[in-house]
């Protein structure tokens, strides 16, 4: 996508979909949590204010009715009933399918407009009842933070939350019915502020002396059901709503205070004379800084309309247009800035300014980066070279070395700390997910998440989301009991799946565990069998805990029939092949009738490997490190042979025996003594001969491109510090395939 | 009379109401430059206080009423 301006609707609106989410999900735990409707009504008006900058109408008319309903659910006029939270989810991912739309193609797919009007027919039935809130949500309460002064009956009451604003407009022909709109006003209960203004007020001369034509505008410290008695008998005209003068008043976020400041000094630098003279340059700045300015403050509006009032004050050569759109700026109230601006997230603590950078501009950032870490290692050889001229001269290398070596690492470090997300981003995904399945499976299921602000690389993270959907779906389907079999087996009858995410050693782990049934290792086997992946001979020999593993065969499902969530023979196999994908592991511990665990573990960042650099008929191969156990030195008389596998014996145990240059058809090894690195597969722990270890080396790993794409054998390359490239082995692949 | 009328001044009394909002049109528009005195009005109907906004004449002396007092910066 070419446009920048849709590029950031389309991330805003994914971020918003997936807080209006969260706030529904809190909001159908606790029904009548005002902070989860303030949230999820924000979001939704953040989503429908964005959408109408491209016009997309279904978007802004479905948030619109969503809104109304909260509203209504705010009023206390209608229940956030089960039904109305599933329309209301359902109005979420509608949305969510739309924004994916734009995203691929920029615009919303051709049946938007009639999905559209489905679902606000659907929405009817909610807003039957909230006709007289959908007109009140129209009234604008903005003039409350623009008060003067000397409407202040109570200044006191300024700093007060909690106030309710009444707008009263009489009716012109009040004065008629015997009303007195000052009277009305006067006595108004816990009156703090009044205030009037006249409406199309004619010459003095010409007045219509017996048409009311005031408007008024109050604060009240009384309680909002004392108002709404004393306003009833007025009926439409008079409205009202609570406020925070705290947070819409006078006190303007800093960050709006600096807004307003830098717009009155373009003002006053716009009155300068000869304000187009010296090339302009003074205008020119003028225009940086206020398009600056409105970015800044993601006054999207005000940015477009700024474009076209500066393109014609240069063409007319004439700042009075400009002039008069800063003026409206600066007349603008606290309440009417972008509701949700980032200068609002951040309120009360020191502004952070954030720049959005596209990832594959990091990457190439991050790949340089690990190029010149390379190129710095070089050095070392340089430093030896130089050592049999002149020491002095290799000292002086050896210092900028390690200069330039801390330098390097300093700025990988923080490059790869770009790409670091929190998990958080992967797992708001779940809470919804868990409520949807748990609903339609009939089980009632809790969801702990913990680790939320656990680090990983980006990459890391959004590839392990679908891994994840897969265990939270099994631990579901398969593991979580219904509540009558619970409560028969003495459990509680809500189930528990837990999500744990932390670091360890330096890699990422992540635990789904639940307490629900556990895997029936008999009937996985029984399965494995049937289904033809082992012979009934294997499946006897299957140590206990070996056959849980079997879950992660390709084509494998527990499941008796088809359903929607599960059944299909995919799911454990994709786990297993994502992670692995991602350089981890994953296992599975269970124990029948207390439940499930699954591990992954991970590396931090992808990019980077640690790798064992080995060497075979004098070609150099990486293994990754997290596979290596040891290395050790062997007779060659020491191996043994079991059937056709050679084996040797490794702290007790016997392993197979690889020769990694028979796997690579190479020439095999014709040395006595046997060089073996072990090391540990998903099969179990191997051992490969090989001619020579060499040093551990941090590289940065690049995925094979091009014809080298196909080649299963290998995970990807490596540039080591010499400046040689080396191929990094797929072990598990490599044996598989002999 | 809530209002007393005099050519250099209207003095308004104790409780105004809507029925004086025609005398006082006519007298506000017969003396442009006369002056209000508010220091005795107790209640001012909407429809005077819309007068004054209107024609802002000058004040001769402030209201004593609180709620009145109120007003005052709109007259200005």
């Amino acid at each position: 996508m070419a446009d920048s301006l849709i590029d950031q609707f389309v991330t805003e609106s994914h971020e918003c979909l997936a807080e209006a989410n969260d706030a529904l999900l809190a909001l159908e735990k606790n029904r009548n949590s005002p902070e989860a409707i303030d949230r999820l009504f924000r979001t939704l008006h953040t989503l429908k204010g964005n959408a109408a900058l491209f016009d997309f109408q279904p978007i802004v008319r479905v948030a619109h009715v969503a809104e109304d309903i909260l509203d209504t659910i705010r009023q206390g006029q209608e229940e956030l009933t089960s039904s109305l939270a599933d329309e209301m989810f359902h109005v979420i991912d509608q949305i969510g399918e739309w924004i994916n739309a734009v995203e691929k193609n920029a615009q919303l797919p051709s049946g938007a407009a009639a999905t559209a009007e489905g679902l606000l027919e659907r929405l009817q039935v909610f807003t039957g009842k909230g006709q007289q809130a959908e007109a009140k949500h129209e009234v604008d309460f903005s003039w409350v933070s623009n008060l003067p002064d000397h409407a202040w009956l109570v200044p006191e009451a300024k700093s007060s939350t909690g106030l309710v604003a009444i707008r009263y407009t009489p009716d012109e022909g009040c004065f008629f019915s015997g009303d007195d709109p000052l009277l009305i006003m006067r006595q108004l209960p816990g009156l703090c502020a009044l205030h009037v203004e006249f409406e199309d007020m004619p010459a003095f001369a010409e007045l219509e002396i017996f048409s009311c034509k005031a408007r008024f505008f109050a604060l009240s410290n009384a309680q909002e059901d004392k108002i709404a008695a004393y306003c009833r008998p007025l009926q439409e005209q008079a409205v009202f709503q609570i406020v925070d003068l705290v947070a819409s008043q006078a006190n303007l976020h800093p960050d709006q205070s600096m807004f307003l400041d830098v717009l009155k000094t373009q003002l006053r630098i716009l009155e300068l004379p000869d304000i187009f003279g010296l090339n302009r340059t003074r205008f020119n700045a003028c225009l940086q800084t206020i398009g600056n300015t409105l970015r800044y403050m993601k006054m999207q509006d005000e940015l477009r309309q700024f474009g076209e009032i500066s393109k014609q004050a240069l063409q007319r050569k004439s700042v009075q247009g400009l002039q008069e759109f800063l003026q409206g700026l600066l007349n603008m109230s606290a309440a009417q800035f972008p509701p949700e601006g980032e200068h609002k997230k951040n309120a009360g603590s020191p502004a952070k300014k954030f720049v959005q950078i596209e990832q594959t501009k990091i990457d190439l950032f991050l790949n340089l980066i690990g190029e010149m870490r390379t190129a710095t290692s070089g050095l070392q050889y340089l430093i030896q070279h130089a050592e049999k001229i002149s020491q002095d001269l290799a000292n002086a290398l050896k210092d900028r070395h390690a200069i330039i070596g801390h330098l390097a690492y300093d700025m990988q470090q923080i490059a790869v700390g770009f790409r670091m997300t929190p998990m958080a981003t992967v797992f708001k995904r779940y809470p919804r997910l868990v409520r949807d399945l748990s609903k339609e499976l009939h089980r009632k299921v809790k969801l702990v998440i913990d680790g939320n602000e656990t680090e990983a690389d980006k990459n890391v993270i959004e590839l392990l989301s679908e891994p994840l959907l897969h265990m939270l779906r099994n631990s579901l389907v398969h593991g979580i009991e219904p509540p009558e079999e619970r409560l028969a087996a003495g459990k509680n009858a809500t189930g528990l799946i837990h999500i744990h995410a932390f670091n360890r050693e330096n890699q990422l782990v992540i635990e789904v565990r639940d307490d629900g049934r556990g895997i029936d290792e008999e009937r996985v086997k029984r399965k494995a069998v049937a289904s033809g992946l082992i012979t009934s001979e294997e499946a006897e020999r299957l140590s206990p805990g070996e056959a849980s593993q079997l879950i992660f065969a390709s084509g494998f499902s527990l499941a008796e029939g088809i359903t929607d969530i599960a059944g299909r023979g995919v799911g454990m196999d994709v786990v297993k092949n994502s992670v692995e994908s991602l350089g981890g592991q994953v296992s599975v511990a269970s124990e029948v009738g207390h439940g499930t665990t699954f591990t992954m573990t991970l590396p931090l960042h992808i990019m980077s490997a640690q790798l064992m650099t080995i060497q075979v008929q004098n070609q150099l191969f990486g293994v990754p490190m997290q596979q290596v156990r040891q290395t050790v030195k062997l007779p060659r008389s020491s191996i043994r042979k079991v059937k056709k596998t050679e084996t040797f014996s490794y702290r007790g145990e016997i392993l197979p025996l690889y020769d990694l240059a028979a796997l690579l058809d190479l020439a095999p090894s014709q040395s006595d003594e046997l060089s073996i690195l072990v090391i540990q597969l998903q099969r179990g722990r191997v051992g490969l001969v090989v001619d020579s270890f060499s040093e551990p080396a941090e590289v940065i790993l690049k995925p094979l491109s091009g014809i080298l794409q196909s080649l299963r054998n290998f995970t990807g390359s490596a540039l080591i510090a010499d400046g040689s490239v080396l191929l990094v082995l797929d072990v598990e692949e490599l044996i598989n395939a002999h | 009379m809530p209002i007393e009328y005099k050519p250099d001044v209207a003095r308004l009394v104790g409780k105004c109401t809507i029925d004086e909002t025609s005398a006082f049109y006519e007298w506000l528009q017969k003396y442009p430059q006369g002056k209000v005195d508010l220091s005795d009005c107790e209640y001012l109907h909407m429809s005077l206080l819309q007068l004054l906004m209107a024609a802002k004449p000058a004040i001769a002396a402030n209201p004593n009423n609180p709620f009145l007092q109120h007003w005052l910066p709109y007259l200005r």
